[in-house]
């Protein structure tokens, strides 16, 4: 019987993987004097160079700055502030990329809050922000305070009896930050910098509104271009297997190891740092995490002022708005039921067969693929084959859908795999003895995966609510999401609009996030892999 | 039953006099509030029972992607805001059907002589870099001089989504040739962004401060003559000339309402649709209207055009030039 379901469940994951294949080998023109003249061009060496000069740049920046904060933070980790501020570090991973853009151009543009209001005698003098500085600016202020998080856990978790040993031995406050504390960062600050390196490499959102053209743009964004822009397929294609080349690249040195993983789970806080009372330590942090959360947190707190100030009336009444808010709830939504559900059946299917090493392995080998190739080549695949269907809108929901839940299902499977396996493995041998059928055994176990549900639920919801890469390519004007919506106000200069839909998104978000969060903290993590 | 009756026959008349619906694709500004759009949109149904659907498409040169991506199965029946530039592949696209309209010529007023069955033409202007004259004190003269000389933070419009954007890639084709990429380097230093449409460039980069210099039309400075009356911001008449960009509209075979469609076509040389182009389009007429006297205050340059079909051919090579420069 669960034979049936195995082989169901890899048709399906052949079929999803098939479908964009089939799209780009369909228009794919096997010219290799045209291959071999566009891999030579002066213009595709750029492109790939600038990819990794820039999420080379942005992934040093944003670990050096991550560093003296996760520090600061982890020595004043009992108090409820510092939960705060840890907890909004975490949401970094989840805020939608095309807000910080919003932000960046509001504060750090030309006509941003700073030149504005604190260009003292030309002292900061902005020119332009769009280009490579846009993008580092923004990609700094999306990573750090991931890296923040990610270099706190790693703190939080340095056991106390290290203090007391190190107390006993009288090593002062910098030396234990030098023979403690930041060896433990140094353990994990290669794995912290490829996965923010992976993430910058692979960012659309950010190059794509503040690079400026084609000078500052990185592969993914000329992937799209090429399809949409050119609709010269052959390009974007070629570029697509440079990309899948290069991440295969990243998840051999361990990105696939951390994606989806541990990002959010975190220890018990309630451990106090032994030198949280001195002075001149206390002096240094608060500083320090005051400068740093003014920065790193400005785009919420400036997000939020703009709301409030803009005049929502006109907005909020507006179609395209309306349209654009019911098209984010639909699709979010519906990716995150799909997401939990298939997720959850595909691990339950992979827990009862666990003893079929082959079906396991050949499952998780189809859900590493998916996480190789970057959204922006599923999409183009997609794209290509139901061409001819994409003008529906009925179609264009199905896609996207389709293509956004593809890509969290994986991470789902991750989260659910090994707390199904444990339940499996505890309660199965009940099932048996009382003969407990199907129903009433998912009756019984269900309390005990409840918050893993919740959770693939919340986070598949809100990744997919702020998906910028995806919707680009099925967008049009009659077919929004909010943050399609948002770069469209963006770039026909409706910034008080803007200012709305961007607060908007924020809000539902940060809910969402708050319980994906929330989840973690209220007794054991729910991520446990 | 009689209520029935006569329910039934509202609603049947209801349907009946459901006036006929004509989609036209078109770019942003076309349809923006202080663009065309709306005053054709409304002259045009109250005159013809017609419910006018304008759909904008992000930037003009996107128009035509958008119908070769949907092909028969697009619900636009008339595309309009195309240029000189895309006349060779909006043709060989075999997307567009011929109009029935007779005689064009002796109602045109164009700089060059038209010739197409399909398209009909329905207002021109002369690409022209855009400055505010109290903030740029030396504006350039010629392109020569904005590559060599200027000194200004530039912003274009891409090639690939922008009719403008085009203009300029075989204007520096027309004027420097095989030179055009050492060209091209030359000007993508002062370039400081490169936008999909004219909209972003203009208002978000030029009008708020963060260019000197915006790639638009010797016409520009018009609109704000007359809407705010200020003298200030200047289009620059090269030495050279500047590039003609002639924009068009054309019917879809797809369509199904091409009686409907050919009456647009017909309407946009009528003078009611022609007299709206200046103060909204902020573009010449293609008929003979008299002008709103902040035309008066325009230079009219010398008018450089290339032949739709080289551009054509040429146009992917020339985008990899201008790509390779950048």
């Amino acid at each position: 019987m669960y034979k049936i379901y195995n082989y169901i469940v890899l048709s399906f994951f052949f079929l999803i993987l098939l479908f964009p294949f089939l799209g780009i080998f369909s228009k794919f023109n096997y010219d290799y004097v045209e291959i071999n003249d566009f891999l030579r061009n002066n213009y595709t060496k750029r492109i790939i160079f600038f990819s990794f000069y820039q999420a080379f740049i942005s992934s040093l920046i944003s670990c050096a700055l991550a560093i003296p904060f996760a520090l600061s933070l982890n020595h004043h980790k009992n108090l409820k502030f510092v939960r705060i501020i840890v907890s909004l570090c975490g949401f970094s991973f989840v805020i939608p990329s095309i807000l910080i853009v919003y932000a960046v151009i509001k504060i750090f543009g030309y006509n941003g809050f700073l030149n504005t209001y604190f260009n003292f005698y030309n002292f900061i003098s902005i020119d332009s922000i769009y280009g490579l500085k846009g993008i580092l600016i923004a990609h700094i202020l999306l990573n750090t305070p991931f890296a923040t998080r990610l270099f706190f856990q790693n703190l939080n978790n340095i056991p106390n009896k290290y203090y007391e040993i190190s107390s006993s031995l009288n090593i002062s406050t910098i030396g234990n930050i030098l023979k403690l504390e930041i060896p433990v960062i140094k353990q994990n600050l290669f794995a912290v910098f490829s996965i923010i390196f992976s993430l910058c490499f692979l960012s659309f959102a950010i190059v794509m509104a503040l690079g400026g053209g084609p000078r500052s743009s990185t592969l993914e964004v000329a992937i799209y271009q090429y399809a949409l822009f050119d609709l010269n397929f052959n390009k974007a294609i070629i570029l697509s297997f440079i990309q899948i080349i290069i991440c295969i690249f990243f998840i051999s040195i361990g990105f696939y190891k951390f994606r989806g993983s541990g990002f959010f789970e975190i220890g018990d806080l309630t451990n106090k740092h032994p030198h949280k009372d001195l002075v001149f330590l206390k002096l240094i942090d608060f500083s320090l995490i005051f400068l740093f959360v003014i920065f790193l947190f400005s785009p919420i707190f400036f997000i939020f002022l703009e709301t409030l100030k803009s005049n929502f009336s006109n907005i909020i009444l507006d179609h395209y708005f309306i349209a654009a808010f019911k098209n984010s709830i639909i699709i979010s939504f519906t990716t995150g039921i799909l997401v939990s559900f298939f997720g959850f059946i595909i691990s339950g299917i992979l827990v009862v067969n666990h003893s079929n090493t082959l079906v396991q392995q050949t499952l998780f080998l189809l859900s590493s693929i998916i996480i190789i190739i970057s959204p922006i080549i599923f999409s183009l695949g997609y794209f290509i084959y139901f061409q001819p269907l994409i003008h529906i809108e009925f179609v264009k929901f199905i896609i996207v859908i389709l293509i956004n839940a593809i890509f969290l299902l994986p991470f789902a499977i991750l989260i659910f795999f090994n707390n199904l396996k444990n339940i499996f493995l505890t309660f199965q041998d009940y099932k048996k003895t009382y003969r407990i059928n199907l129903i009433n055994y998912f009756r019984i176990i269900f309390p005990l995966f409840k918050k893993n549900y919740l959770y693939v639920f919340s986070f598949s919801t809100v990744i997919t609510f702020g998906d910028f890469t995806i919707i680009s390519f099925f967008r049009s004007d009659s077919f929004d999401t909010l943050p399609s919506f948002l770069y469209r106000l963006i770039s026909s200069y409706k910034f008080n609009e803007a200012s709305f839909v961007s607060g908007v998104i924020l809000l539902i978000s940060m809910i969402i996030y708050f319980i994906i969060d929330n989840l973690n903290y209220q007794g054991k993590p729910v991520i446990k892999t | 039953m009689h209520y029935l009756i006569i329910i039934f026959s509202i609603l049947f008349l209801n349907h009946s006099v459901k006036a006929e619906k004509l989609t036209v694709y078109t770019y942003d500004s076309f349809v923006s509030e202080w663009g065309p759009g709306p005053l054709i949109e409304k002259t045009f149904e109250e005159k013809y029972s017609v419910d006018l659907e304008l759909i904008a498409v992000d930037s003009a040169a996107t128009l035509l992607n958008k119908v070769i991506l949907e092909g028969s199965n697009t619900k636009a029946d008339i595309i309009l805001g195309l240029d000189m530039n895309l006349f060779n592949s909006a043709e060989n696209s075999e997307l567009f059907t011929a109009h029935n309209l007779k005689n064009i010529n002796e109602k045109l007023n164009l700089p060059i002589e038209w010739n197409s069955e399909i398209f009909v033409p329905y207002n021109y202007g002369y690409f022209a870099f855009v400055y505010n004259s109290k903030k740029l004190k030396n504006p350039p003269k010629s392109m020569d001089e904005l590559l060599n000389i200027t000194d200004a933070r530039i912003v274009i419009q891409d090639p690939r989504t922008s009719t403008p954007g085009l203009g300029l890639l075989t204007w520096m084709k027309i004027l420097y040739g095989d030179n055009a990429q050492e060209n091209w380097s030359k000007l993508n230093k002062k370039i400081i962004s490169v936008t999909k449409g004219w909209t972003d460039a203009y208002y978000n980069f030029f009008m708020s401060g963060e260019a000197d210099i915006v790639l638009s039309y010797s016409t520009s400075p018009a609109a704000h003559i007359m809407f705010e009356e200020n003298y200030d911001i200047s289009a620059s008449i090269f030495k050279e000339g500047n590039y003609l960009s002639v924009e068009f509209a054309g019917i879809l075979k797809s369509s199904k309402n091409k009686k409907v469609a050919n009456i647009f076509l017909d309407f946009m040389l009528s003078d009611e649709f022609q007299k709206v182009i200046p103060s909204t389009n902020i573009m010449y007429p293609v008929t003979n209207i008299r002008l709103p006297n902040a035309f008066n205050e325009l230079e009219i340059p010398k008018a450089l055009q290339l032949n739709p079909k080289e551009i054509n051919d040429y146009k992917d090579e020339w985008i990899n030039e201008w790509l390779n420069a950048s």
